[in-house]
Parts: C-alpha cells; sequence; structure tokens
C-alpha cells in the first residue's frame, strides 16, 4: 500500500485539484482501491465526493452527511451519530470510509471543527499522540487489506495535522505554482521532508516525488524562469509536466460537472491528457523507488 | 535598447532549497529524536561502566554495612545530583538507543537513564539509532566512558575484551598493539599496556576485577614480570591487602627488603662517557639498536645527521630513554 500526501504550506496552490486527480487516476485509469483521506478542515475535497454539511455549531465548517450505512436501530450504531470522518482517529472514534460515485474509490472526509481542534493542540504529550495517529490509523490491517493507494489532501500549514500526514506517507507531492511565494512554501514543503527523511530509518524512506508545477502560464516568462530556476536548484524533484492553467478544470470542480472526472472527458480531450500525462509520470517516479509494505 | 526582465528564486532561497536536498539525501535516519517511555528502555548489560549500586539500593537506601558502601555512597550522591538537575531543566542531551525486540536497549547515556528514573521522570528524549555494529557499539561505549574519572579499570578492561571480540569476528585485521593504538588513537605505550592486560593471566585479571588493581602501569608491571616466585609472592600480597595497591612500594617495604631493582633512586642516573668519533658513536649505535627487544624503536632513528654532534648527542638520549622503556618492561621486582 501505498500513502500519497499531496502538501504545502501555502494555500491556492492546487493541493485539492491534485489529490483529486492522483484519487480518480488510480481509481478510475489504474482501476486500484483507493482510498482518499480529506485533512483539510476548509473540506473541499470532501466537497467533490459527497455532500458535505454545514456544521450546526459553527456555521463556517461542514462536518460529513449521515453515512449510508448507518442503522439508527441497529445496536450496533448505537453509540454512533451516524457521520463518520478521519478526525475522528484524533478523537478516539471509528473511521468508517464514504463509497462515492467511482466504484474503487472510497473516502474519509474532512470535519472542520475536530481537524482545527486537532491543529490548534499545543502541550507536548499530545502533540506528539497528534503525529502518531494517522500512522497507527493507516497500519491496521483493515486499512492495509481494503487499499492499493491513499491520497491525502492537506491543510495549507506545518501543523501538527501536517506533520501526522507526513510521518503516516510513504511519498509527498508538491503543488505549486511557479511564482515567488509559492516558492517559499516548495523550501518550507522540502524542509519537513529533510526532518522526516532524518528520523525515518533507511529501509523506510519518505519518497519525494517533487514539484509538480501548477496552473503553469506559458504565455509569459515568470512560471518558465522560475521553473527553470527551481530546477537547477533540485534537478532531480521538479516534475517534467506541468498542470496548465485552464478553465476546465475549475469547471470540472463545479458541483453537478458532467462528465465528473476529467477521466471521463473525450481521450483527445487536450487537459485530460496533459493531467493524464502528469499522473503517469507521478506514478513512475513512485515505482522508481523501492516498493514497500509501509510498516 | 530595452532588455527583458528575468526571474529567478531569491539566491539565499535558492540556496537553502539545494543544502535541504542535500542534507536530506547525505544523512538519512541519522536524526531521529522521540519522548520515550523509561518503561520501553533497558539499559545495556555488556555496557563497560557497570553501577555499583542497584535500582533497588537507589530505591530503597544503602545498608551500611555493605563492603562498597563508601563506593555506593558516592556513586548515589552522583546520581542524586545529576538527577536534580534533571528535575531543573530536564534532560538536555538525549539517551541514544537501538531497537532490541520489544524494548529499546541503551547505547550511551546510562547514568541519564537512571538519574531521569530517579527524578520521577516517566519519558525522556531519546535518539533512536540503527542497532548498531558489534564493534561499532563497543568502541562507542570505549568513547563515551574512557574520560570519565571513575570507570575502573576492570570496566576498561571489560570493554577492550568486547572490543578486541568485536574486531576479530568483524574481520578487521589482526587485533594487534598497532591496531589497538590507531584505533582508539592512544600512545604507544598505553596501547602495549593495554595489550599486556587483555593477554593477562587469569591471576591478573581476577586482581583487576577485584578492584585491587586500578592502575593500568601497575598490572602492566605484574604482567612483565618473568620471576615466577616473585610474581606469586607480589600476587599474594596484593590479593591480602585491604585497600587497591597502587604501587609495590608497599610491598618492598612490607617484605622487609630492598627488592632486586635495576631502577636508581630518584634524580640519579649513570653518565655514559663521551665520544670524540662520530663515526665510532654512529658504530655504537647500531650495535646497540642491533638487540631484538628495540626492534619497535629502530624506526624512529632513521634519519640522523652524523656530521652534527648535536644531534648525535639527542639520538643517544633519546636512544636511552626507548632502552629503558623496552627493558624496563623485565624488570624484576
Amino acid at each position: 500500500m501505498r500513502i500519497i500526501a499531496v502538501v504545502n504550506n501555502k494555500g491556492g496552490v492546487g493541493k485539492t485539484t491534485t489529490s483529486r486527480f492522483l484519487a480518480e487516476y488510480f481509481s478510475i485509469v489504474k482501476n486500484e482501491r483507493v482510498l482518499a483521506l480529506d485533512m483539510d478542515p476548509q473540506a473541499n475535497f470532501s466537497n467533490r465526493y459527497l455532500k458535505m454539511e454545514i456544521d450546526p455549531y459553527q456555521q463556517e465548517g461542514r462536518i460529513p452527511p449521515i453515512h449510508s450505512n448507518y442503522d439508527p436501530s441497529s445496536p450496533e450504531d448505537k453509540d454512533w451519530d451516524g457521520r463518520s470522518s478521519i478526525a475522528g482517529i484524533f478523537f478516539g472514534e471509528m473511521v468508517f470510509p464514504y463509497a462515492t460515485y467511482i466504484p474503487t474509490l472510497e473516502i474519509s472526509p474532512s470535519h472542520s471543527s475536530k481537524l482545527l481542534l486537532a491543529e490548534a493542540v499545543t502541550r507536548e504529550e499530545v502533540v506528539q499522540k497528534v503525529y502518531d495517529q494517522l500512522s497507527k490509523f493507516l497500519a491496521l490491517d483493515d486499512v492495509k487489506d481494503s487499499y492499493d493507494k491513499i491520497i491525502i489532501d492537506t491543510p495549507p500549514s506545518k501543523g501538527p495535522v501536517t506533520i501526522s500526514v507526513v510521518r503516516a506517507a510513504t511519498d509527498i507531492l508538491i503543488p505549486s505554482i511557479m511564482e515567488p511565494q509559492p516558492m517559499e512554501g516548495i523550501y518550507g514543503m522540502i524542509h519537513l521532508w529533510k526532518s522526516e527523511t532524518l528520523r525515518r530509518p533507511k529501509n523506510n524512506p519518505l519518497n519525494l516525488l517533487g514539484v509538480l508545477p501548477n496552473s503553469f502560464d506559458r504565455r509569459g516568462i515568470i512560471h518558465k524562469d522560475h521553473y527553470d530556476s527551481l530546477k537547477n536548484e533540485m534537478p532531480d524533484y521538479v516534475l517534467e509536466s506541468k498542470i496548465g492553467r485552464r478553465l476546465i478544470y475549475a469547471e470540472a470542480d463545479a458541483e453537478g460537472a458532467a462528465p465528473p472526472s476529467i477521466f471521463m472527458y473525450p481521450e483527445k480531450n487536450i487537459a485530460r491528457q496533459e493531467i493524464l500525462i502528469a499522473c503517469q509520470e507521478i506514478h513512475e517516479r513512485m515505482n522508481a523507488h523501492v516498493n514497500q509494505e509501509t510498516f | 535598447m530595452s532588455t527583458k526582465k528575468r526571474f529567478s528564486i531569491a539566491p539565499d532561497l535558492a540556496s537553502g532549497i539545494r543544502n535541504t536536498i542535500q542534507s536530506a539525501s547525505t544523512n538519512q535516519g541519522q536524526l531521529h529524536y522521540d519522548m520515550m517511555s523509561l518503561d520501553a528502555i533497558q539499559p545495556d548489560p555488556e555496557n563497560p561502566r557497570k553501577l555499583s549500586i542497584s535500582h533497588n539500593e537507589m530505591v530503597h537506601g544503602l545498608l551500611p554495612t555493605d563492603p562498597d558502601y563508601q563506593k555506593k555512597i558516592k556513586e548515589r550522591d552522583a546520581l542524586n545530583e545529576l538527577s536534580e538537575s534533571i528535575k531543573r531543566i530536564g534532560i538536555r542531551n538525549a539517551i541514544e538507543v537501538y531497537k532490541d525486540g520489544l524494548k529499546y536497549r541503551i547505547v550511551t547515556g546510562e547514568r541519564r537513564y537512571w538519574a531521569a528514573m530517579l527524578a520521577g521522570q516517566k519519558s525522556v528524549p531519546v535518539r533512536i539509532s540503527p542497532k548498531p555494529e558489534e564493534f561499532n557499539l563497543r568502541y562507542t561505549q570505549w568513547v563515551e566512558n574512557i574520560n570519565r574519572q571513575d570507570l575502573s579499570l576492570a570496566e576498561k578492561l571489560n570493554n577492550l575484551i568486547l572490543i578486541s571480540e568485536a574486531h576479530k569476528s568483524s574481520n578487521r585485521g589482526e587485533f594487534s598493539e598497532q591496531a589497538l593504538q590507531n584505533l582508539l588513537g592512544i600512545s604507544t605505550i598505553q596501547a602495549y599496556r593495554y595489550f599486556a592486560l587483555l593477554n593477562a593471566d587469569d591471576k591478573v585479571i581476577q586482581l583487576v576485577n577485584l578492584g585491587k588493581i586500578n592502575n593500568l602501569k601497575l598490572a602492566q608491571e605484574l604482567c612483565a614480570m618473568k620471576d615466577q616466585g616473585a610474581r606469586n609472592q607480589v600476587i599474594s600480597w596484593i590479593r591480602s591487602s585491604k585497600d587497591e595497591v597502587t604501587s609495590l612500594v608497599s610491598f618492598k617495604e612490607s617484605a622487609g627488603k630492598k627488592a632486586a631493582s635495576s631502577t636508581l633512586s630518584a634524580g640519579r642516573s649513570i653518565s655514559l662517557g663521551k665520544i670524540n668519533n662520530a663515526q665510532v658513536a654512529k658504530k655504537l649505535f647500531e650495535i646497540v639498536l642491533s638487540d631484538i627487544k628495540l626492534d619497535k624503536y629502530r624506526h624512529e632513528f632513521k634519519n640522523i645527521d652524523w656530521s652534527s654532534s648535536k644531534a648525535i648527542t639527542k639520538a643517544f638520549k633519546s636512544l636511552f630513554k626507548s632502552i629503558e622503556l623496552a627493558l624496563s618492561v623485565e624488570d624484576p621486582v
């Protein structure tokens, strides 16, 4: 099982879109069993597969919908409120992934207030627990036996939740726009990768798949210059593929978009081809690293 | 003429990215720090530095009737001091451990571990390393402990035995005096003495383990004694002594006679006269140096300027020192 975390502490660089492409690539194109995890309190990744609800206690937050397997009359479910999110791992709750419109893709959605709470912990012993919680969950036999790939969308931060994701991951991918501010975000993320690399044993490395240029505009020179400059500093860790700035991606994100996935567009569609090439390159980079059982 | 504006990453950011990537790729697994419960940690039973007091004694106190009471009191006080500092500022240097079965075994930091326990700590900072190769583990423990004043000769000897065994089983070549000297970065004479101790017979080892001998030079002198009768006498005398023996002077006194020794009393020396002919001096030098016992010093006298009386005098002085060093080990008591 490979666990791919999509990370960048800058917001708006395409983490959620990239997570979505990867989840759909592995489930639709490669027909693998995929579990999508939404660790971002903004819950945008969850919203693309589930009809998230407004949190009655925190209006700006989102909570998962009632699970289709929930049966209030069943004694088994008497202690469950019918909602399950990945944030539950920080609160000792069971996690029940939700089915999506793609048969081989399941999602464990965000829960805004719970994730914000986990992100805000400061007491040392609690922080340490948050760090290790996702690793423990993903090491469960039930999880390892049920999925081939785990795709994790993360919050735009370097806080405890992001660190717990990095600790659990086998691979990390850093989407970024090729502009000065997001470059700082890349630096922050490779620092996180370095810290994790230094603490991990050699037989369980955290593979840095690289930086994926996103919203790349070929018309000006600013994106190209920054791309070349970055490639110069970390030649092995900048992807050749670039995701262009296209309206179609925003359209595919909209509720009720048809078709719902970029991989359901006609094969000749340029945007589909672009995403497919990027996902294939990421897949190849994953295969270049020794395939491993993480835990 | 206008030039087109070009963009690039800021220089400090670029160098930060480059250095970070480089550091991560060359140092994987080198810095795994964590907080670990004391229950999950166990000391290395073969660590050369053995505490004189047990965990039970630390918790329940010492018996004044214990023959090692004074030693244990000293150890307990030192641990209490460390424990107090841990209560105030915590453990500043992480304890180094490696995974050994279900627990983590200490590579270095055993005193910190016990002191943390005395301080009532539940968990301590640790640096987790991969399980070190046996030889490197013993070497690390040697380096960690060798400069401690309170490390006994017996503890050093036990560490050396482990190092030599690990050296032999790891195909690192012959474990010689030279190898020991290079490995530990000690002087030729120190290496010679340690090596003699490593090859000592059971009687000497027993005296070292009993704490009757805690002086490397004395142990080596005992190993080198050829007169078995005199040697046995000395060994019995040391064994029967109440405290640690630091020199053989008191044995000589207690034997009521000046032992046969070629060593002159302090401050006295013999003048070997003068030679006016440099060629004669050179010949004499070569004759003396041809003695097989001086083999290991021969390389030191390769480049003597035989046209300079100063250089020749200096060489003879140095030669005499080497002779005394080489022959003194055979000195009967």
